[in-house]
């Protein structure tokens, strides 16, 4: 699995949505308008991908496709 | 979607089944975009993180929801079809006891829900099945100057609003918020600018 599908996976998870209604452009907003809902999102990210989002990055992302974009980087850093 | 204002106390976003005990006066922050902003609403910041990520891997394990407003109702949005609620709020504590694990002050909350709470919810629950529309519950503080425990009140459960799909041709052209009066003001107001345009 990419990790595209991996963090679709875990974002549905972490919002009780089907996979298939994350898409890349939809905003954390579009997908879960409560805090607590994103923060599920968040922790099933760091469970997936084994690694913890610094709380700064989790404030600053806004969309499925920076939570790629982060993640990416993060894991990118963390393999360095 | 549908909003019968269902107000019910609000509530604390963390179950007791977590060794430690976070602040339970501590509501939810309104949603602002990021992942993590909840995290600006508790105290000890990541201390109070940790305990909620532990309290969720808690509630997964059980198969449970985290209780909060916002996840209730994202849940009766998203996860249930209208159709479900009136089975579902045949036995609303159960309900509420089966999905979502409670802290101390939530599970007292539900079981001091009145006879005729729980028929407000159900009749609810009913009328957003029949027009085939989500519901949406608000909590809502029956006594702000009560510090204890208290009690989950439904108040004003009003009738849900179609959605956008399901509008009347009035309601299409003079908006969804279109009763009887609404649609007479708005011909009548109508009716005066022709007027105007004929002078």
């Amino acid at each position: 699995m990419t990790i595209q599908e991996r963090a679709f996976a875990a974002i549905a998870k972490g919002c009780y949505h089907d996979v298939d209604k994350i898409q890349l452009d939809s905003t954390l907003d579009d997908i879960a308008d409560d805090s607590l809902i994103r923060l599920q999102i968040l922790f099933e990210l760091e469970e997936e991908f084994k690694t913890q989002i610094p709380d700064s990055v989790a404030r600053e992302t806004k969309s499925v496709r920076e939570v790629i974009e982060n993640l990416t980087t993060l894991l990118t850093a963390a393999k360095a | 979607m549908s909003d019968p204002k269902i107000n019910f106390r609000p509530n604390v976003d963390l179950p007791v089944t977590s060794e430690s005990t976070p602040d339970q006066s501590t509501p939810a922050t309104p949603a602002s975009g990021g992942i993590s902003d909840i995290t600006d609403s508790l105290e000890s910041g990541a201390g109070n993180v940790d305990s909620l990520r532990e309290i969720y891997q808690t509630a997964k394990a059980q198969g449970k929801l985290l209780m909060s407003e916002g996840t209730l109702n994202h849940f009766l949005q998203n996860n249930m079809k209208p159709h479900q609620y009136p089975e579902a709020f045949s036995d609303l504590k159960g309900w509420v006891n089966n999905n979502f694990l409670l802290n101390e002050d939530q599970h007292q909350q539900v079981q001091a829900l009145t006879a005729q709470d729980v028929q407000k919810v159900q009749d609810a629950g009913s009328l957003a099945a029949k027009l085939n529309i989500p519901i949406k519950l608000s909590f809502n503080d029956a006594d702000p100057t009560n510090t204890g425990p208290k009690a989950i009140t439904f108040r004003e459960v009003q009738e849900p609003k179609p959605d956008p799909g399901q509008l009347s041709p009035a309601a299409l052209l003079f908006g969804s918020d279109c009763g009887a009066g609404a649609v007479s003001d708005k011909l009548q107001q109508v009716s005066a600018e022709l007027k105007k345009q004929a002078e």
